[in-house]
């Protein structure tokens, strides 16, 4: 009964009870407000409209959670003008500060309206928030990290990482081929999606491909351009950032902020505004080497030719020393004879002299030597000479005696020889005659002769030949009658 | 080849050259020899600045 009652009394309708609260809101909330809140949705619907979730954290604990929606009609205005400015689209964990009314909806609850959004608080919120970023990676040392790579003198191999699509990857790709050095390149392309909330695992994901790849590179280009520039915040994240700057390989960025630089930009190892601009670089990183190239080779003829001109120069120098020492010396060898010679004959004038004094000397000594010398054999010579006449005198008498002695020997002795000599003659007349062959012829013996030879045998005889016979008293002849042998 | 002529490597030996050159320490008669090496790395470094990989093989051949 209560219950009914208390209903008949009380009792409304669900839609009056919500039309008096929106009447109540409307005229407790009659005004618009400025209010400060985080995105945590945002879904665009077929009809134009902009539905957002908005919320305030307190270190991600939701403290309040609202709806908000921005109609299709202030949607361009506002939108244009936010993203003129900040260069970001409404998104996700953007803070915001909005110009709000509140409205109830008898369907559709409690909800914003959003009148207006002020870009200028979110561009300092981007900006803090980078300040915040960059603040940690200079706390974690990756600032400058992949700035301590040192590039290799030359850049021919590179990694990039970009999309196939985009105008900038074209453009860098062509600017490195039409190199009026004719300098040779090889790009391999690592595909990623270079904007938008998906942006930075994407290329967090093509950079670990590359790092696992079997080819080397020299250095990695991030290269993104021609699209919209809108949505670039991926390139402010912290995450990409901390693992570009730790990369293996040099980074090279050309992501072609308008503004100010991103913080990928500022962590990488050379950031530059465009594609072309990292082509034009790398270009120029191999002219320097070339140039050096070319330096070098100078400074090679130069010090080459004065090496040889050096040389030379020494050896004129060396030539004209040799004659001049040679001369020098040949001199000094003259003078130093002429010296020795000089004192050689003062040596031997001196030396002379002493033995001339020593010969007179000498010849004195001996002179005084040789005359008692002469003297003493004058004297012995005087004695021997007295004692040979005595001698003489007296082997003379001894002689004389003597001779006298032999003559009168030899008188008597002649006298007797004479006596019996003369006898002996006389004997010897004797037999003489007796043996004259006159007397013999005499006793009656012949010779007979043939042609005046005495004949003394029958044999071997002419019997023709005339025979003369000698008789003491003459001649008689006769022929060969017979010859007997007394054989 | 035992190991693969770099830029580095290059570089590194021609301004060893021209330093020994430089201060005299090699001998005239040694110097036609280092300087027909530095200009053969030179032309090593120039050609491969422009050169397809099998072009550099034949670079370093007539080098090494």
């Amino acid at each position: 009964m209560f219950k009914t009652k208390a209903i008949e009394e009380s009792i409304y309708k669900l839609s009056d009870l919500l039309d008096e609260l929106q009447m109540l809101v409307r005229s407790t909330f009659d005004r618009s407000y400025w209010v400060i809140a985080e995105i945590v949705s945002v879904s665009e619907a077929k009809n134009g409209h902009l539905y957002l979730e908005v919320a305030e954290k307190d270190n991600d604990f939701l403290q309040a959670k609202i709806r908000a929606n921005l109609w299709s009609n202030a949607k361009r205005r506002i939108l244009s003008e936010f993203e003129h400015i900040t260069n970001q689209s409404l998104k996700k964990g953007m803070k915001v500060l909005l110009n709000v009314t509140i409205d109830f909806h008898t369907v559709f609850g409690m909800s914003l309206n959003i009148l207006d959004i002020d870009p200028n608080f979110s561009l300092g919120e981007i900006e803090r928030q980078k300040q915040a970023t960059l603040a940690q990676l200079e706390a974690e040392g990756l600032i400058d990290f992949n700035k301590q790579h040192v590039l290799p003198h030359v850049i021919q191999s590179i990694a990039i990482i970009s999309s196939a699509s985009a105008a900038g990857y074209q453009d860098f790709t062509k600017q490195l081929s039409d190199n009026s050095h004719k300098y040779t390149f090889s790009t391999q392309l690592f595909q990623a999606i270079m904007q938008g909330e998906k942006a930075a695992d994407s290329i967090i994901q093509a950079l670990d491909k590359l790092e696992d790849s079997a080819d080397n590179f020299d250095i990695v280009v991030l290269i993104r351009g021609g699209g919209s520039s809108l949505d670039l915040s991926c390139f402010d994240e912290y995450a990409l950032a901390a693992r570009l700057a730790q990369s293996f390989y040099p980074i090279f960025t050309g992501i072609g902020h308008e503004r100010d630089i991103s913080i990928a930009d500022k962590v990488a190892h050379t950031h530059l505004k465009t594609p072309t601009a990292v082509a034009e670089h790398i270009l120029a990183h191999n002219r320097s080497f070339e140039d050096e190239l070319d330096t070098l080779l100078e400074t090679l003829n130069h010090y080459a030719l004065d090496l040889v001109d050096t040389h030379k120069e020494q050896l004129g120098h060396l030539s004209r020393n040799l004659s001049y020492f040679a001369q020098q010396k040949m001199h000094k060898n003259s003078q130093g004879l002429m010296q020795q010679s000089h004192d050689y004959q003062q040596v031997v004038k001196t030396r002379l002299t002493k033995a001339d004094f020593r010969l007179d000397k000498i010849k004195l000594i001996l002179k005084h030597d040789l005359k008692i010398k002469l003297h003493q054999v004058d004297q012995d010579l005087d004695q021997t000479f007295d004692k040979i006449i005595k001698e003489s005198k007296n082997l003379l008498q001894f002689h004389q005696n003597k001779t006298s002695q032999n003559i009168s020997a030899l008188a008597k002795h002649s006298q007797n020889n004479l006596q019996s000599n003369s006898r002996t003659v006389k004997q010897i007349e004797h037999l003489i005659h007796l043996a004259n062959p006159k007397q013999i012829l005499k006793k009656g013996f012949s010779i007979t002769r043939v042609n005046g030879k005495v004949l003394r045998s029958v044999k071997d005889i002419d019997k023709k030949s005339i025979l003369s016979t000698e008789l003491c008293d003459g001649i008689l002849e006769s022929k060969i009658t017979n010859t007997n042998n007394n054989e | 080849m035992s190991k693969k002529l770099t830029y580095s490597a290059a570089l590194e030996e021609l301004e060893n050259i021209i330093q020994e050159i430089e201060n005299e320490e090699i001998s005239i008669d040694d110097l036609s020899v280092k300087v027909k090496r530095a200009s053969s790395l030179l032309k090593f470094c120039k050609e491969k600045l422009r050169s397809t990989e099998g072009d550099i093989n034949a670079i370093l051949e007539e080098i090494e």
